[in-house]
């Protein structure tokens, strides 16, 4: 398989993690939507890895797996805070400042 | 081991903040938690912002006595000059987020006080890392670190466990904390999220393209259409943290909601983190294609002045009203990357404005945290009669100079420094980086960016006009605690100080950036 075909297949990942993010109105959906982003870029590095004969990518990879989970933890903490002061996770619920 | 030991050596202040860091979680163990409400009754826990300001403290000693060493790690990160002088910069800006923060935790979050300062020591940490950072990689990982701790301070509210009397109730769902710093956390996490993402995407394709994820080594990428997504993606996720336009629309929600004394930090050091990040990767990578990204940070420089400026005009919420105006100053800075990215690209590499960057991050940091310091000082002394709809609004302002006219004369120094009027350090802060600009033959922009400060002298002076041709609804002086009153203090002082006396500053960038590896 060509690398390109990968490239596509994450950038087509990262497409749908842009448009859930977009769309969604939980914000659990939200965060899900950033994890297809990431997973499209950790995709991207795996096979510019290979492409490039060496094994910097792939732990470039190993690296924003663990950035990921530090994240998605601090983002279901907030999301966990946000249900509990608003008795919601839709994030429309959270528009009190604006203008 | 002699190597690890030597690099040890190298990294020796983010070294110092991780040991101050695990030292403060200590602490925070063996403090216990007593009083009542408010934290009043000898908190043993009020002990660790002072333990955290002392530890900061030291570090910054140990930075000033430290010279710029030059030596490596790897090929990743460099204890260069310009490293140092972020180093100083960033130590200073965490030294007043405490002062700031001591009074308000002290009230609002008596409890958690200790975390709150774990977490801005390891934001801090990131930027120090950050600043030396060469490698993609690093700066990945050393931007993620200094971001997500902000995202769960920006969320800190007072909470009805905090306030009770003994053990908070242990349920999670028992005590409801506040709504607006839920909402200022959500906004600032989604945000950040997404733009790591799309960062990390932008990082990913120039490795590809390069082989390496050292920066000296991105030069070597062929020019291909994806070059040019990679540096546009890695440029707009970076817009997104920075809240550049068009990615500014989080940056009022989030300044309105969160603590005011940890807005006073998120609006200055890690933007200045941030942006000298985005330097370097540009700079350092792609210093002789400028066609690659000039293009691109200059549309992003002029939407983000233009943005910032008329966003800020309208607003009558102090809060906001910065939070837009700080997007105009942003937009501001980044025309002194533009003049040495214009230089660069034309083979003659012109240091100036960098130069004027540097000078402008401590103009900012002086005007910026002690403005939105003020900020708090009014909010903290607010009763339960004050009518609510005044509260961080410009009208609560109104009269200061009859109630504390030190106060009022502190704010003066900063609104004047950040609209540009000399002889205060903002004046000569804005004057470097347009002649940098005007060198770099950027004249339209120099013009424009003059045209449009001419709008925030509008904004500015009328939040000046309220404090002092006002009527103020009491004539009581606003209690200011010590601890911000010091910090107040020092920011007025250097505003004003450095605006009458620039050539040490302007010495300090220059030594700074002579010894900038890599341009």
């Amino acid at each position: 398989m060509p690398t390109s075909a990968y490239l596509l297949l994450g950038a087509a990942l990262f497409c749908m993690g842009v448009f859930g993010v977009l769309t969604r109105r939980n914000a659990i959906g939200v965060l899900i939507g950033v994890e297809l982003m990431t997973n499209a870029v950790n995709l991207n590095l795996i096979a510019l890895s290979r492409a490039n004969g060496h094994l910097t990518g792939q732990a470039f990879a190993l690296f924003s797996l663990a950035l990921t989970v530090a994240e998605v933890i601090v983002g279901l903490a907030i999301v966990l805070l946000l249900y509990r002061s608003h008795r919601s996770v839709l994030t429309d619920s959270a528009v009190e400042m604006k203008g | 081991m002699n190597e690890w030991l030597s690099g040890l050596q190298t990294l020796l202040i983010p070294v110092l903040l991780t040991a101050a860091l695990l030292l403060l979680i200590l602490a925070d163990l063996l403090l216990p938690f007593r009083g009542g409400k408010d934290g009043s009754g000898g908190n043993p826990k009020n002990a660790l912002g002072v333990i955290a300001f002392l530890q900061l403290a030291a570090v910054a000693v140990v930075s000033w006595l430290s010279p710029a060493s030059g030596l490596w790690v790897g090929k990743s990160w460099v204890d260069d000059s310009w490293t140092v002088f972020l180093h100083r910069l960033f130590l200073t800006a965490g030294m007043l987020a405490v002062l700031g923060m001591y009074a308000h935790g002290k009230k609002n979050f008596a409890r958690r006080q200790g975390e709150f300062y774990t977490l801005l020591f390891a934001s801090l940490i990131g930027m120090t890392l950050l600043a030396g950072a060469r490698d993609l990689l690093l700066i990945v990982v050393a931007f993620e670190l200094m971001g997500m701790p902000l995202y769960i301070m920006a969320a800190y509210g007072k909470t009805d466990g905090d306030s009770a009397q003994g053990p908070a109730a242990p349920g999670l769902l028992r005590a409801t904390p506040a709504r607006r710093p839920a909402e200022a956390g959500l906004k600032l996490y989604l945000v950040g999220a997404v733009s790591a993402a799309i960062t990390l995407y932008g990082v990913s394709l120039l490795y590809g393209l390069s082989g390496s994820t050292q920066l000296v080594d991105l030069a070597k990428a062929p020019s291909s259409p994806l070059l040019f997504v990679g540096v546009a993606m890695t440029i707009a996720g970076f817009s997104f943290k920075l809240g550049l336009a068009p990615f500014q629309f989080w940056i009022p929600d989030t300044y309105q909601g969160a603590p005011t004394p940890f807005v006073s930090f998120l609006s200055v050091a890690p933007k200045a983190a941030g942006l000298t990040a985005l330097g370097t990767i540009l700079l350092i990578g792609f210093g002789q294609r400028g066609d690659i990204w000039i293009p691109t940070l200059l549309a992003v420089a002029v939407v983000t002045m233009v943005a910032g400026n008329l966003l800020a005009l309208p607003q009558l919420h102090l809060k906001r009203l910065l939070g837009n105006s700080g997007v105009a100053q942003m937009g501001t800075m980044i025309i002194g990357l533009l003049a040495v990215g214009v230089q660069t690209a034309h083979g003659q590499p012109d240091p100036a404005g960098l130069r004027a960057l540097l000078f402008y991050f401590v103009g900012y940091l002086a005007a910026n945290t002690g403005l939105f310091l003020v900020v708090e000082a009014l909010a903290a002394s607010r009763t339960a009669n004050d009518a609510p709809e005044t509260r961080d609004m410009i009208a609560g302002l109104s009269g200061l100079n009859r109630r504390s006219p030190g106060l009022a004369l502190a704010a003066l120094l900063c609104l004047l420094s950040l609209a540009g009027i000399p002889f205060v350090v903002g004046f000569w802060a804005k004057l470097y980086v347009f002649v940098a600009a005007w060198q770099a033959g950027q004249a339209w922009l120099v013009i424009l960016a003059a045209a449009l400060a001419v709008i925030g002298l509008f904004y500015y002076l009328r939040v000046a006009r309220s404090m002092y041709l006002g009527e103020p609804t009491t004539e009581a002086p606003v209690p200011v605690p010590w601890s911000l009153k010091i910090a107040i203090l020092v920011t007025a002082l250097a505003t004003a100080g450095l605006g009458l006396m620039p050539g040490p500053l302007v010495e300090a960038a220059r030594a700074a950036v002579a010894g900038f590896t890599g341009l």
